[in-house]
């Protein structure tokens, strides 16, 4: 099988000849596993995305891919506040969310009226960036020459999950904004506000996602969202504010034949049995290790695929045998016949020993074929 | 019984809560009570999150409420009242990270709680945390952990803390998403969570067994 197939076939529930495996590994990763430093790779996409094929070269490749190095402007111009190694931190630092409240209570109308994509671009992008006005062409030729390179190289490298068109969910995005405490106070207490925004936010998204993916022929939407479960809000809160647009972008792009992939941090084990109302095999549901993916499993059983969990601690802290160990109980257990692609939960991280991501990468690749 | 005051807190009615603070405080009430009035609201908060009727949110919520009615019923309070401490706690996110809405919401817990709260931010020097920790003598120490890269720079200030004989009179805490049993065992702390409550749990169970409280 081709990458591309392996994925589908875990995706729709046909059995794979063996799990796909996509681990999170861009530039953290690939810097801490060749020895790399950090901030210089910051400074070049060149560089950076020449880091990250070079270690999935190295390590003879997986089924998919992060496509982009994740680098400032990349999150500037989808609206994030960032600082990065080598230009705002030390070399040997990650890139991090910066989070502040950045975005007004007064935005919300904006957002309401002209979607989130045109408040970037007249507004918010210079409230949180160093792009001026007259440079944002620049800016996105610049995002636009590194992504062409990088899709070119990856598709050269036949990977089968792409991630590349990729959105924040509304919520999520309006959480970071304003800020978690900030963004909380004005669920509870101005409601319809956030309502109205979150509403504009999901008809922009799925068109923007329909456009894209047109576009690029890639049809899977990455979406991360980390601030919406039950770790934090109450189902209530979940019901109103993010569940009925998850629904309407997973069923307007499933009509489009399009499928979602959603990153999901933290513990989403109360929130799980909704997911059961989307359309069979219409998304990958990935998680960091602090959702029980196993119990997930039993819930949604061939329903929806699931990406697993390999954690940053396991990869920077344990021994190879501790993630082969861990590695075959998710294969064992989430799906060796379908539903299962192998994962790595959140971002490998730069601390991640190399004779780890190997075994990852090794216990992937061999361990289902030798248990037939 | 119940006051207006704690009632409001459990329902999140920030306006009311501060309006009848603002109405006490002018008819001379004793500002100790008022205070009284709010931990009786935040101690439901707490029981509803235990028993899983409340979540994160509500302990953010009921929190920032205690925050703008403690702005308002400071000025009011002699020294004298404020000498009430359950314990001293040192909060850090340690040197590569900038991380800080754990921290923050579980320093919040701690103050409701009767904890002096010694907060160095973000992005600390391990020498800064160790020189604070000379020099205060704290009970707890709260680390706060979103990414790897911090997990040498605690063991670190863990060792240094053995080396110097100062580590069995401390409780040291770690938290965060990033952070495992492992992490824990890695850094040699005595206590890993994600969960804010669960920290603040642990502290005030050592608290009471040390008869301090």
């Amino acid at each position: 099988m081709t990458p591309e197939e392996r994925v589908e076939a875990a995706v729709n529930f046909e059995k794979p000849d063996r799990v796909p495996i996509v681990p999170l590994a861009t530039l953290p990763c690939a810097a801490g596993i060749l020895g790399l430093n950090l901030g210089e790779l910051h400074k070049s996409a060149r560089k950076a995305l020449d880091a990250m094929l070079k270690m999935f070269d190295d390590y003879g490749g997986w089924d998919g891919a992060n496509l982009m190095p994740n680098l400032k402007v990349f999150y500037n111009l989808g609206g994030f506040k960032v600082k990065v190694p080598g230009i705002d931190l030390p070399d040997n630092y990650q890139i991090q969310f910066v989070e502040e409240e950045t975005m007004k209570i007064e935005d919300y109308k904006t957002v309401a009226d002209i979607g989130w994509r045109r408040f970037v671009k007249e507004d918010y992008l210079y409230r949180i960036s160093d792009i001026k006005k007259e440079d944002l062409n620049k800016a996105r030729e610049e995002f636009w020459r590194m992504a062409w390179r990088a899709t070119y190289e990856f598709l050269k490298r036949k990977v089968g999950l792409k991630l590349s068109v990729s959105y924040f969910h509304p919520f999520f995005t309006l959480s970071l904004q304003r800020s978690l405490i900030k963004f909380t106070q004005d669920l509870y207490y101005r409601p319809e506000l956030v309502e109205k925004a979150i509403d504009t936010m999901t008809d922009d998204i799925i068109q923007a996602g329909i456009s894209s993916c047109k576009k690029s022929g890639f049809k899977i939407i990455y979406m991360p969202e980390e601030r919406a479960e039950a770790a934090i809000y109450p189902l209530k809160i979940f019901e109103r504010f993010w569940w009925p647009y998850t629904k309407r972008m997973v069923e307007a792009w499933n009509d489009e034949g399009l499928k979602v992939w959603f990153h999901l941090d933290q513990c989403w084990d109360l929130n799980i049995p909704y997911f059961k109302e989307l359309p069979k095999s219409s998304v990958i549901l990935d998680f960091d290790g602090l959702t029980d993916i196993f119990t997930a499993k039993e819930i949604l059983k061939n329903h929806l695929c699931l990406m697993s969990d390999v954690s940053a601690s396991l990869f920077s802290l344990g021994t190879p045998k501790d993630v082969e160990d861990y590695c075959k109980k998710l294969i064992d257990k989430l799906g060796v016949d379908g539903g299962h692609i192998l994962g790595s939960g959140c971002e490998v991280p730069p601390t991640c020993k190399p004779e780890n991501f190997k075994a990852f990468i090794d216990t992937g690749k061999t361990y289902q074929l030798s248990k037939k | 019984m119940t006051s207006t005051i704690s009632e409001n807190i459990v329902e999140l009615n920030e306006d009311e809560v501060l309006n009848e603070v603002e109405i006490r405080l002018k008819q001379g009430e004793d500002p100790i009570k008022i205070i009284d009035d709010c931990r009786e609201g935040l101690i439901i908060v707490g029981e509803k999150y235990k028993k899983k009727e409340f979540f994160l949110a509500e302990l953010i919520l009921s929190g920032e409420i205690f925050k703008a009615a403690m702005k308002l019923i400071n000025p009011y309070l002699s020294g004298d009242s404020q000498k009430d401490i359950k314990g001293k706690i040192l909060l850090a996110t340690i040197q590569g990270d900038i991380h800080d809405l754990g921290k923050n919401i579980f320093s919040t817990l701690l103050k409701i709680n009767g904890f002096q709260v010694y907060d160095l931010g973000v992005d600390v020097n391990p020498e800064i945390i160790l020189d604070k920790i000379r020099e205060i003598r704290p009970d707890f120490i709260g680390f706060s952990a979103l990414l790897t890269i911090t997990f040498d720079p605690m063991k670190y200030v863990i060792d240094t803390l053995k080396k110097e004989n100062l580590r069995n009179q401390v409780k040291i805490l770690v938290g965060g998403g990033v952070t495992t049993s492992m992490v824990k065992e890695y850094i040699g702390a005595d206590f890993q969570t994600i969960d804010a409550m669960e920290g603040l749990n642990y502290c005030l169970k050592n608290v009471k067994e040390k008869g301090v409280a």
